[in-house]
């Protein structure tokens, strides 16, 4: 296995070396056999007779790990706690980028209600996301308006037991005794009940008492405390958006479930595990059975965001992917022939929301008389491709077989610190340059470079002899997002229009 | 309204339309009340997504662009396995619920009221409409319902404000085959406007069916060269579908088995060119409004308008129209009011009434019920099951089907006694089929009986009911012949001839050797029929001699009673000798007789002695004639403590007058019939472990009791009548007792060689199937008499 920090970079990590956040977690592998390290497939293709798999490793979850090593990574920041470090900081601000990219592929899923327009809605709910100042719709806002009034109502009726208890009681206000206060008084010295009662002239005795530590309330305190920290970090990562209604509602929401939470602590409520049984009440009573979901939903959440911390790379890939689609889709002759059918997950597995058999996208542009495929993850790479670790591509194809197949290879690296692109792009060009050597029945001389912008969008191209790379930082969001996505739909028209040259 | 998500599907295959009352928009929130119509197709598939075995089937608009099943060319999605056309499915060639789920889920989830359209005629039989019914459920679609066709492009008229209360509303559907023609009535009902459908629609099959345009138009795709594997990629083209509905075509790209691409331009074809129309236009003119429902566009959508003739110029509804009319459908069923009214068809079965088997209608003609509502028979079917029944068979007729059936419903275990069972259905409108109840509460459980699992019968409903009528056979009267070979001389005996000629002068003629004669028979033949008939050859000179003794006869007995008769030695003699004549004998002979029962006393003249009762029950029983004294005799006897019986006097006599007279069963009601049959068990039961001397008038009696069928046909018939079931039981004691009899003697050998025949016909007469018309006759032989 060789580790390369670079998918387009030919030397590997050197020996002792680890992984850091401004490198690309890649791998390659030659031949058959299991990789024995928890990584993804991105790309396996035969060359020269035999396997060649390139291979992804997901992001450690604390500042390093091993196997490989891993080393000086950004955490993410503690629940409930406001970032104070630089390191926390950075953990913060990654993670605010990996949200923003998530609610853009989820986009895709609402999108997809009307699926005879899937790319019309995605690409206006993307230019809304241009926009920060108006932020977009997350769980937590739907909840922040939904459920304000459900705590409300709940916090002017929690529901209490009365419970029994053994306490001291004066004598004349006992009213029931049970077997282990007869036993505790047949032991008091004494021979009438007066003397057993001793001088404070008080015997155990059964009394009830109000008690509000049931399980639906713990339930309500822990999604009271949840719901107050999500909302904190959704504020936390739209600080732009400090004037917009949306804000206002969340802030609010948050602040009443602070309060609700305290007055809950005050009451003597814990705080339940994230793996209770509903009972009678968190299923039938209706606002408590809406706190148990939304709990839910947000625990839900909580779980897997582990897993898209590790493998945001995977995510970020769907997310160049989808810019790319759009960017063809948006061109006036372009007409969308075949597309498979997009299943989405429930939660998303190894950093992928949903599942799509290949090709993701056909287009026929009717004018120019070209097919163009865009392809992410291919089953069949071939040779250029799999030796150039691009596990992205566009295929421009001729349909009526007068000029030979192009295709351009798009490297999507993801990297927790932002990527010099100059350098990286020379460097691609020059391996693009290399490959002009193999004989073969595809052009493959253009290549694209989709990285995280965080915060400072650009474009840059290297050329070198006939290969050309053009390599794009782009963000989730805002500004970023609006330059990024014209300089991929600019790449895009190049590359169709006047890619033959 | 509150904010309900309703949703109507149109998901018929050809072109699918799904109309909602909602819009996601990404990133925002979820908005209710503006209608989107999301479409589908035209001939939409569903295809397989993902590998083998974590796989999923898609619907829907993805479907439509997906580039699964559509051939090798696309690699292994192109697999033909991977894509099913939503035709198939709707059609059941593919059973399985998960694909049809599919085909609607593709297209809006999470509705809280659906409402799905249904084609009238074949495709919308009550199958269908289960298999649509099993795979929403299946898609966990709540509230679902299934309105026809043109009842929810009649609703979205309504919506329009081209139709008003009152108005006649013909709708011209196009179809899978062709067209259909439904007439609606436009009803006010709490406040809303709702269609009423009182019959299933006219089907005009014709080549504008999609089907016929379909292949029309793939057809044309593939060119002159035909189907091949060079061809292929050009059949399943999206430009054959939109060709075959007169949808605008633009070229299409298609991708060929090897991978290449090859173009189709049909923008020249023009499917209204290439299929014809009914031959005759239908005539809808006694409609007030006629609108026109089709999937097609242009040109063709004008051609189906011609088809039909129409006092105003018809109304075209756009392609979504059913689509939205579900979604008015949907919102009416979500703010319960009615959507439409439905007629069920009709459901019969065959019930026993008095006069016989008759139809039965489970679901009343005429009847309207809302959608949605459930209808039960107003009056539930009643069967008569006779005990040790294990099955009980049914017969139902279904308006819809070919053929009646017969249905067997297994009981579990035989009945003890014979019970009731009622038998009613419960069916909504366009919900599948009827569920037909039977409720045998003398078992205290419910069946239900299975249409499917029924056997069909190739013939007609009336033809049924018709076999069904017990044509219960009727013993014939007993008419015992007579013959000259009884008059003559015989080796034993002197023959009646010269009896006759010796006693006619007689003053005191040998009564004992003239009534002896008459009531020999030899060769089974009297001297005088039962019916008082003399043989043919008899010469007048020998009748008047024998008028003249009967003369002397009746003198005698007059004397007799008036009580001046010198002479009794005689006896009654000369009583025997008239009541041997049969009917010939005089009336008044008649009368005396019955007199004399209804006395009943030992000081009558007749009855000195207490022997002579047999004669006077017996004489009277074979002379009497006139209608009036038969009714004067049954009236008597009837009157009589019927328990008190004496098997050879009373129950000799009903059985002589029920066996001999056409006229006699007719003056028995149930009433009696049933104390008549208690005796003949009395008679029957007296016998069992004896020599079965005094047997012979109970099989009489009961065979005579037969002759009551005709009055009432089905009367002592097995599995009608429960009284039958008493008599067989009956014969069936006695048959095992004399059989049971080890070593009889010889006498009782005899009887018994003669009675075990006798007993299995009357077993077959009860049944309902006797094969032996005389067997009063034999019955009469079999006692020697």
């Amino acid at each position: 296995m060789r580790y390369l920090t670079r998918p387009w970079s030919s030397h590997g990590l050197q020996n002792g070396a680890t992984f850091g956040p401004e490198d690309c977690l890649f791998g390659e592998r030659e031949g058959e056999g299991s990789l024995g390290q928890e990584a993804a497939t991105l790309l396996s293709a035969q060359v020269r007779g035999q396997r060649r798999r390139l291979v992804l490793f997901p992001y450690p979850k604390r500042e390093a790990a091993l196997s490989p090593a891993r080393q000086g990574f950004p955490v993410r920041p503690r629940k409930g706690h406001e970032p104070a470090t630089e390191a926390e900081i950075e953990g913060a601000r990654a993670l605010q980028h990996m949200n923003e990219v998530l609610a853009r592929i989820q986009e895709l899923e609402e999108a997809l209600e009307d699926p005879s327009n899937t790319w019309g809605r995605l690409r206006e709910a993307w230019r809304r996301a241009e926009d920060e100042e108006d932020p977009k719709m997350a769980e937590i806002v739907r909840q922040s308006r939904h459920m304000l009034p459900v705590l409300r109502d709940l916090e002017k009726r929690i529901r209490r037991v009365l419970r029994r208890r053994r306490e001291l009681t004066p004598l004349d206000r006992v009213q029931e005794m049970d077997r282990a206060s007869m036993v505790w008084l047949s032991r008091q010295p004494g021979t009438s009940i007066a003397e057993r009662a001793g001088s404070s002239q008080r015997i155990l005795a059964t009394v009830r008492r109000e008690n509000f530590d049931t399980l639906e309330n713990r339930v309500l305190h822990a999604y009271a405390r949840l719901a107050a920290d999500v909302a904190r970090e959704w504020l936390r990562e739209h600080d732009r958006a400090k004037a917009s209604t949306r804000f206002a509602q969340v802030e609010g929401f948050r602040k009443s479930c602070k309060s609700l939470a305290r007055r809950l602590a005050d009451l003597g409520v814990s705080v339940a595990g994230a793996d209770v049984t509903p009972n009678y009440v968190l299923m039938q009573d209706k606002s408590y059975r809406e706190v148990y979901e939304c709990w839910q939903r947000l625990l839900l959440r909580q779980r897997t965001e582990d897993d898209l911390w590790a493998w945001q790379a995977q995510t970020w890939t769907d997310f160049a992917v989808l810019a790319i689609i759009l960017a063809i889709d948006e061109l006036e002759e372009a007409e969308l022939i075949a597309q498979s059918p997009i299943s989405w997950n429930a939660e998303a597995e190894l950093g992928r929301w949903f599942e799509q058999d290949r090709p993701i996208a056909v287009f026929w542009l009717r004018e120019t008389g070209r097919i163009v495929e865009v392809q992410s993850r291919p089953e069949l790479p071939g040779t250029q491709l799999s030796l150039a670790r691009a596990h992205v591509a566009l295929r421009v194809s001729d349909p009526t077989r007068d000029e030979l197949p192009r295709r351009v290879a798009v490297w999507t690296p993801h990297t927790l610190r932002r990527l010099e692109l100059e350098p990286e792009a020379n460097e691609a060009a020059m391996l693009l340059q290399q490959l002009q050597q193999l004989a073969a029945n595809e052009v493959l001389r253009h290549g694209l470079i989709m990285t995280p912008a965080r915060g400072k969008a650009e474009t840059i191209e290297a050329i070198r002899g006939k290969a050309r790379v053009r390599a794009i930082a782009l963000g989730p969001a805002g500004a970023d997002l609006a330059q990024g996505f014209e300089a991929v739909r600019d790449f895009v028209r190049s590359e169709i229009y006047g890619g033959a040259s | 309204m509150t904010n309900r998500k309703l949703c109507g599907f149109d998901i018929n295959g050809w072109r699918d339309f799904t109309a909602r009352n909602w819009r996601a928009v990404p990133g925002e929130e979820e908005e209710i009340g503006p209608t989107t119509i999301v479409p589908s197709g035209p001939l939409s598939s569903v295809v397989r997504s993902g590998d083998e075995k974590t796989g999923i089937w898609i619907g829907g608009p993805q479907a439509d662009l997906a580039p699964h099943g559509l051939g090798g060319g696309w690699g292994e999605v192109g697999r033909q396995e991977r894509r099913v056309t939503v035709r198939a499915l709707l059609e059941k060639k593919e059973a399985d619920l998960d694909r049809l789920a599919s085909a609607f889920k593709g297209s809006a989830q999470g509705a809280a009221y659906n409402v799905v359209s249904i084609d009238e005629g074949q495709s919308g039989g009550e199958e269908a409409q289960e298999h649509l019914l099993a795979a929403l459920a299946k898609g966990k679609f709540r509230n679902t319902t299934l309105v026809w066709r043109p009842v929810l492009a009649a609703l979205h008229a309504i919506e329009e404000g081209l139709v008003a209360e009152g108005q006649r509303v013909g709708i011209v559907c196009h179809g899978t085959a062709g067209l259909s023609v439904q007439k609606l009535l436009m009803r006010a009902a709490r406040g809303v406007l709702a269609p009423e459908r009182r019959e299933a629609a006219l089907q005009l099959p014709c080549a504008l069916g999609y089907e016929h345009l379909v292949r029309h138009a793939r057809e044309a795709a593939i060119g002159e060269a035909g189907f091949s594997a060079r061809t292929a990629h050009r059949a399943v083209a999206r430009s054959v579908a939109r060709a075959a509905l007169g949808l605008t075509c633009r070229p299409e790209v298609l991708r060929m088995q090897n991978s290449d691409w090859d173009t189709l331009d049909l923008s020249s074809f023009d499917v209204a060119e290439v299929a014809d129309g009914p031959q005759s236009a239908h005539d809808l003119s006694d409609c007030d409004v006629v609108l026109v429902e089709t999937l097609a566009e242009g040109r063709l959508k004008a051609r189906i308008g011609a088809s039909v003739k129409s006092r105003n110029p018809v109304i075209d509804l756009p392609a979504t129209a059913a689509a939205s009319g579900a979604l008015i459908a949907a919102g009416r069923a979500a703010r319960g009011e009615p959507i439409y009214f439905d007629f069920l068809p009709r459901l019969s079965t065959i019930v026993f009434a008095a006069t016989g088997p008759t139809n039965f209608d489970l679901v009343r003609p005429d009847e309207t019920l809302e959608a949605g509502r459930t209808y039960r028979s107003p009056e539930p079917a009643s069967l008569a099951i006779p005990a040790g029944q294990k099955a009980v068979s049914v017969y139902l007729r279904k308006e819809a089907a070919e053929h009646p059936r017969k249905a067997t419903v297994s009981l579990g275990e035989p009945l003890k006694d014979q019970s009731r069972v009622a038998l009613w259905v419960e069916q909504k409108p366009a919900a599948g089929r009827a569920r037909i109840f039977m409720e045998a509460r003398d078992l205290g459980r419910n069946f239900t009986v299975d249409w499917e699992e029924a056997q069909e019968d190739a013939r007609t409903w009336s033809e049924i009911v018709d076999s069904l009528t017990p044509r219960a056979s009727i013993p014939n009267r007993l008419v015992l012949p007579c013959a000259g070979q009884a008059w003559e001389e015989s080796n034993r005996a002197p023959g009646l001839f010269d009896l006759l000629g010796q006693e006619v002068d007689l003053d005191r003629p040998d009564w004992n050797a003239l009534a002896a004669k008459l009531a020999m028979r030899p060769a089974g033949r009297y001297c005088i029929s039962s019916d008082g008939d003399l043989p043919p050859e008899i010469r007048q000179a020998d009748i008047e001699r024998l008028d003249r003794l009967t003369g002397k006869a009746i003198e005698t007995n007059r004397r007799r009673l008036r009580r001046n008769n010198p002479d009794e030695a005689a006896g009654n003699d000369a009583l025997k000798f008239l009541t041997w004549q049969f009917r010939r004998c005089p009336a008044e002979v008649a009368d005396w007789l019955i007199d004399c029962i209804q006395k009943g006393s030992r000081t009558h003249p007749f009855t000195r002695h207490h022997a002579s009762w047999k004669l006077i029950f017996q004489g009277l029983g074979r002379i009497i004639g006139d209608e009036a004294q038969e009714e004067r005799a049954v009236a008597l006897l009837l009157s009589s403590r019927i328990e008190d019986w004496v098997w050879e006097r009373e129950s000799a006599c009903m059985a002589f007058l029920l066996s001999r007279s056409a006229t006699a069963p007719l003056l028995l009601d149930r009433h009696s019939v049933e104390r008549l049959v208690q005796r003949t068990i009395a008679d029957f039961r007296m016998n069992l472990g004896t020599k079965y001397t005094r047997f012979h008038y109970a099989p009489f009696l009961m065979a005579g009791l037969l002759r009551w069928r005709l009055k009432e046909p089905v009367a002592l018939v097995a599995g009608i009548d429960p009284l039958a079931a008493d008599l067989l039981s009956i014969l069936d004691e006695t048959e095992k007792d004399l059989e049971g009899v080890g070593d009889p003697e010889p006498k009782l050998e005899r009887r018994r060689d003669k009675y075990l025949p006798i007993l299995s016909d009357l077993k077959s007469e009860l049944v309902g199937e006797g094969a032996n018309p005389d067997l009063l006759l034999d019955i009469y032989s079999a006692g020697g008499g």
